[in-house]
């Protein structure tokens, strides 16, 4: 059993590396679009009028495609130092206690967003300067969050968050 | 009640070792869901607002930037560098560590990176050369503290993002206590080698000042990266986020030509730089759900109103605010307690008569103690781990004291000259 769930977990495993692609390609179309705000000002003298707009759904849209990846490698940040004092089995036990935590908000989360993105679509948002329809951009933040409550998921059953904390620390880039 | 609440929940899901932004988010959802009559969907559109912000922008083009960096063989340069110049200093590479992490501090913007990236080519050299091994990872976890200080630093970049303060004032801000952080480190080195010689060897090989000069020229091109950064920040010709969006431009261009950066490693740096910023971005989301119920719910005022009511000064509530931070540190990551913190702690002292700018650099230096306090200190982690178990995490964080008090002076000197922090903003800026 614990096989068939592994195996669903490099599937989903797959779908989180090509959502973190994506949002390697929007931090780096970030960096061009600013780059060519900051020629288009200084040097054209013709400044961009939407990067301020773009660079923000970018960022969402960045931010919330590399969080399946993160939950996959379980480098979200988090408060351990419980979890190495506990012997084997008391871990065990906090670490499907986080597991529902991290669901449980994900669920939540996806939940409330729904019904906020569904307004998005009916009412054909757009963007202020550039006129882009919103909802492509409103999409990205329930789908990866339901992707990582998927993961989470899969990795409670197969094991696979509980192997991870046994060597995994508090961990951020700061 | 909802004191009690909000702690209790807090507690108990941030110590379940769930990711900490699911932990913070849970607390805010089930607090606006019992408090603020089910008012959960505000959350939604609160996280919108945050994320979907051109200034935040500038976290992950710092991160990329200073990855970039790292790939391209930095630390082995820079150390190369600025090795000769402190071989006649009792303490010897033990300053170096200090410099190289000053300069590092100004390109990674966090204490960690800077710590690993420095210790991975100092720990094995100084190791073999005979210094005392526990004053080596004292001296890279206090060092790579500076990381966080000296700018651009994420920390400023968050907290000015949040708090709607100046990003490119709080970068001036930090310039000043950050060298003064140096100094104190490197002087706390000096009188402890003069103390006790038996800490490092004796290193004979003296150069002339000018060989010292010229060999410091192997980083030129990073260090004019630096002066381009700030410069354009502080004359107004560019905001932050533009200045990283260049920054990373000029740094590929670097890396290629004059470091060893490879088409596959600056790849592995932008999923790298991805994969940071959703991983402190989870808890500035997580983070943001709370602070909207506990604006909703007038939390801030309601401490506000009862810290005035006690009658206490505004330096008895900064004691009482340090303690607090010098605490949570022990248990949270520094930009994690930073973010879950400012909601509440920024209104209450900005209100008090603290500076905005001032307090910015108060906190990064309180969340940098908490990067060197055990059990969850991450610079003691990371070193731990590259000293392959040779100094414990006991003897990491011991030897990490006196870091701890100079950053904790640092403070104190900060609350009674005020100006280190706010004199090169309000001259540059």
């Amino acid at each position: 059993m614990r096989g068939v769930f592994l195996a669903i977990e490099k599937r989903l495993g797959l779908v989180a590396q090509v959502f973190l692609g994506l949002s390697g390609l929007a931090l780096t179309a970030i960096v061009g679009l600013i780059v060519a705000s900051v020629v288009m000002r200084r040097v054209v003298g013709s400044p961009l009028f939407y990067t301020e707009e773009m660079v923000g759904l970018l960022l969402c849209a960045a931010l919330f495609l590399a969080l399946p990846m993160v939950t996959v490698r379980a480098q979200h940040v988090r408060v351990t130092f419980l979890a190495q004092v506990m012997g084997s089995g008391g871990r065990r036990v906090l670490v499907a206690a986080g597991g529902l935590v991290t669901l449980m908000f994900c669920v939540w989360y996806v939940w409330e967003a729904l019904p906020w993105l569904e307004f998005a679509i009916q009412r054909g948002i757009r963007t202020e300067a550039a006129g882009l329809r919103l909802w492509p951009y409103m999409a990205v933040p329930p789908l990866s969050v339901a992707l990582c409550a998927l993961l989470v998921l899969v990795r409670l059953v197969s094991g696979s968050e509980a192997d991870a904390l046994v060597t995994d620390g508090n961990n951020s880039g700061a | 009640m909802f004191l009690s609440a909000f702690s209790a929940l807090l507690i108990v899901t941030a110590l379940t070792a769930a990711a900490l932004g699911a932990a913070l988010g849970l607390t805010g959802f089930i607090l606006l869901q019992v408090f603020a009559n089910g008012a959960t969907s505000i959350a939604v559109n609160a996280i919108w607002n945050v994320f979907n912000s051109f200034t935040l922008s500038a976290i992950p083009l710092f991160i990329l930037l200073g990855e970039i960096l790292l790939h391209s063989g930095l630390s082995q340069r820079a150390y190369t560098a600025f090795r000769p110049a402190f071989a006649g200093v009792p303490g010897g590479l033990l300053h170096t560590n200090i410099a190289v992490c000053t300069l590092f501090g100004a390109i990674s913007g966090s204490s960690m990176s800077t710590a690993a990236a420095v210790g991975s080519v100092a720990y094995p050299e100084m190791a073999k050369r005979g210094y005392d091994k526990a004053t080596v990872v004292g001296s890279l976890a206090g060092g790579g503290t500076l990381g966080l200080l000296i700018p651009p630093s994420l920390s400023f970049l968050i907290y000015g993002a949040l708090t709607d303060t100046s990003i490119g004032k709080l970068f001036v801000a930090g310039v000043l206590p950050g060298l003064m952080v140096a100094a104190l480190f490197m002087g706390y080195l000096l009188v402890r080698c003069l103390q006790n010689p038996g800490l490092y060897p004796k290193d004979d090989e003296r150069l002339p000042w000018a060989k010292i000069a010229l060999g410091s020229l192997r980083i030129w091109p990073v260090i004019l990266l630096i002066l381009a950064i700030m410069g354009s920040i502080v004359l107004g010709y560019a905001t932050p986020t533009e200045s990283a969006g260049v920054g990373v431009v000029f740094a590929i261009v670097i890396a290629f030509v004059w470091g060893e950066l490879t088409l596959p490693k600056l790849l592995d740096s932008v999923m790298r730089s991805a994969l940071v910023f959703a991983s402190i971005g989870f808890v500035v989301l997580g983070a943001t759900v709370l602070a909207q119920s506990a604006s909703v719910l007038g939390v801030p005022q309601a401490i506000l109103e009862s810290a005035l009511s006690t009658g206490l000064g505004k330096h008895e509530v900064l004691a009482i605010v340090v303690l607090v931070y010098l605490v949570l540190g022990c248990f949270f990551d520094g930009l994690s307690l930073m973010v879950m913190t400012l909601p509440l702690v920024f209104p209450l002292m900005v209100h008090l008569g603290f500076d905005p700018i001032w307090l910015g650099v108060v906190i990064t230096l309180l969340i940098e103690i908490g990067q060197i306090t055990p059990p969850v200190g991450l610079n003691l982690s990371v070193l731990t781990v590259m000293t392959k178990g040779e100094i414990t995490l006991g003897r990491a964080a011991i030897a990490a004291m006196p870091y701890w008090v100079i950053l904790l002076v640092a403070i104190l000197m900060l609350t009674l000259f005020p100006m280190i922090a706010t004199f090169l903003p309000g001259q540059l800026m």
